[in-house]
């Protein structure tokens, strides 16, 4: 077993090699200040460009108790959004390395692929984080958002879960998508059922009650409740207890799932001799 | 210049970027990409509505734009979404790809047209979005049903759809030229695919946009694409009711195409003087 002074070295490099990268790729940057706030206003507008806003209110009053539908959308665009960083950062970390032809070298290495994938994880929240905080802010203005907080501590704890959970999903991606040998089209495909089931766009009470059950199998799911109880409807630490728990839950479910797809996809890697080929 | 040797040049690219196109999708990226996705789009727009109108198509979209269907309206609408995202992103990552495999400098080096070498790489990509745009308003039919209020026009349809890809294939050299110089052409795609979404109508109508947004809407090919193909298949209007969107779609494809090529020549020499062809 490596030290714990080579993981740490591990997980700075994957974590530096990226800065670097952002700053060499300046667009991504114009993308992500600015596409957030598009995709809210889509959000937004998918209801108040077809129905008057007496006809919105009502159907969420009907379905979430609240007739404020702006918050839920600007929010559910907001986690959705660090899903998406985590998609395609730790998802796809392996798998970038593999079109740039460096991954046979990164397996040769004595690294920990696990460390090496959290780094590129950790980055994308940090890369992501703040941009989307900004984004949140704005959009808050522009739509005019207000929040009902009464536990501060349920919004951190809510969304330091969120973003755990999440991470562990970008790992169990990572190994996942270099399985799979389709990995674009997959990472693209899996973003929008995610959205879907969750309840990005709309209450996952107003699904057919069958497919509510896919929902309930998604971190996200749980995330978006925790945040959007937590920062709109004044929950509380205790009251979002089930959401918590089931966060905690998929993070170590999604560790040890991640773990075991890295490991085999390295053996299937190594025994078949396919790493190379695209 | 010879025929010949063009012909020879846009068959041997489209094969090999078809190739490349068909490599990608492997059995589950073709079902994750082909179903998945637009089964779930759809699926968004169908409980959007029936929260704000449980018994239908709300009558306010109705009201606007005079179509009784939403869903098939959304169906039209994100069909073409592909097309859009395709010419804006597919023809620079085809380029991008020649970069990073370190064939650019050699086909650079070839005495073959570029413009048909681009031609051919982005009407590769753009059949196999053609693909895409059949199979969505085929999904869409078996699992959704698509109404048709008043005719079907499809002659007008095909006819809208091709002059659409014409006038795209101008915003896909410009891409391919901008990809050259920005690096990561993907970029560039991924920050204005929200943007055509919004302005476009893609998913709701253009009309319910704030007044002062809506000229902006007017500025993108594809608005007039899909105001053609949603009103000659779902409303059945003809040729001559559709002459405004139709010359205007004519006009970008006149004037985009040759000044697409014309900033991609610029963008590629100056590529090639500050030595950016070999980075990325």
């Amino acid at each position: 077993m490596t030290s714990l002074a080579a993981q740490w070295r591990t997980f700075r490099a994957a974590i530096f090699k990226n800065v670097r990268i952002s700053l060499t790729y300046r667009p991504w940057l114009i993308n992500s200040l600015v596409s957030p706030v598009v995709w809210i206003a889509i959000s937004i507008f998918t209801y108040v460009g077809i129905a008057s806003p007496a006809a919105i209110e009502e159907g969420f009053r009907e379905l979430t108790g609240s007739p404020a539908f702006t918050g839920f959308l600007v929010l559910g665009q907001t986690i959705y959004s660090f899903f998406i960083a985590m998609n395609w950062r730790g998802g796809m970390a392996l798998e970038r390395e593999r079109f740039y032809g460096t991954f046979e070298m990164i397996l040769l290495s004595p690294a920990s692929r696990v460390v090496m994938v959290l780094g590129e994880a950790v980055w994308g929240i940090i890369d992501s984080g703040w941009v989307i905080f900004l984004t949140t802010v704005i959009a808050s203005l522009l739509f005019g958002l207000s929040f009902n907080v009464a536990d501060p501590l349920a919004v951190v704890v809510g969304l330091a879960l969120t973003f755990l959970a999440m991470i562990s999903l970008g790992l169990f991606f990572a190994g996942f998508y270099v399985l799979s040998r389709s990995a674009g089209p997959i990472a693209h495909a899996v973003q929008s059922p995610i959205r879907f089931f969750s309840g990005v766009s709309f209450p996952i009470s107003a699904l057919p009650v069958y497919l509510q059950f896919v929902s309930y199998a998604l971190p996200v799911t749980f995330g978006l409740n925790a945040v959007r109880s937590s920062l709109l409807g004044g929950g509380t630490t205790l009251g979002l207890s089930q959401e918590l728990i089931a966060l905690v839950a998929f993070t170590i479910l999604f560790f040890i799932l991640g773990v075991w797809m890295i490991r085999k996809m390295e053996q299937v890697a190594k025994s078949r001799g396919t790493l190379h080929t695209f | 210049m010879e025929v010949g040797k063009e012909y020879r040049t846009f068959r041997a690219t489209f094969v090999s970027t078809m190739k490349s196109v068909i490599r990608y999708y492997t059995p589950t990226g073709f079902i994750a990409s082909y179903l998945l996705l637009p089964i779930t789009m759809i699926g968004t727009a169908w409980v959007v509505s029936r929260i704000v109108s449980p018994t239908g198509t709300p009558d306010f979209f109705v009201q606007i734009t005079g179509y009784s269907d939403y869903l098939t309206f959304v169906i039209v609408g994100y069909a073409f979404n592909g097309l859009m995202f395709s010419s804006v992103s597919r023809g620079g990552d085809a380029v991008y790809r020649e970069q990073v495999e370190g064939t650019l400098e050699m086909i650079m080096l070839t005495p073959s047209s570029r413009f048909t070498w681009i031609l051919s790489k982005t009407s590769a990509s753009i059949l196999d979005t053609l693909f895409s745009l059949i199979a969505i308003l085929l999904l869409g039919e078996i699992l959704f049903g698509l109404e048709f209020q008043g005719g079907f026009n499809v002659v007008v349809a095909v006819a809208g759809t091709l002059l659409t890809v014409v006038a795209l294939e101008g915003v896909s050299l410009v891409f391919v030229g901008i990809g050259l110089v920005l690096k990561q052409p993907h970029v560039i795609a991924v920050l204005l695919q929200p943007f055509v979404i919004f302005l476009s109508g893609m998913m709701f109508p253009v009309e319910s946009l704030p007044q002062w947004i809506q000229p902006i809407s007017g500025a993108i090919p594809l608005t007039y694409g899909l105001n053609i193909v949603r009103r000659s298949l779902l409303l059945g209007w003809d040729l001559e009711m559709l002459a405004g969107d139709f010359l205007a779609l004519g006009l970008f494809a006149v004037v985009l195409i040759p000044m697409g090529y014309y900033f991609y020549r610029a963008l590629e020499k100056r590529a090639m003087e500050t030595g950016a062809i070999r980075t990325f």
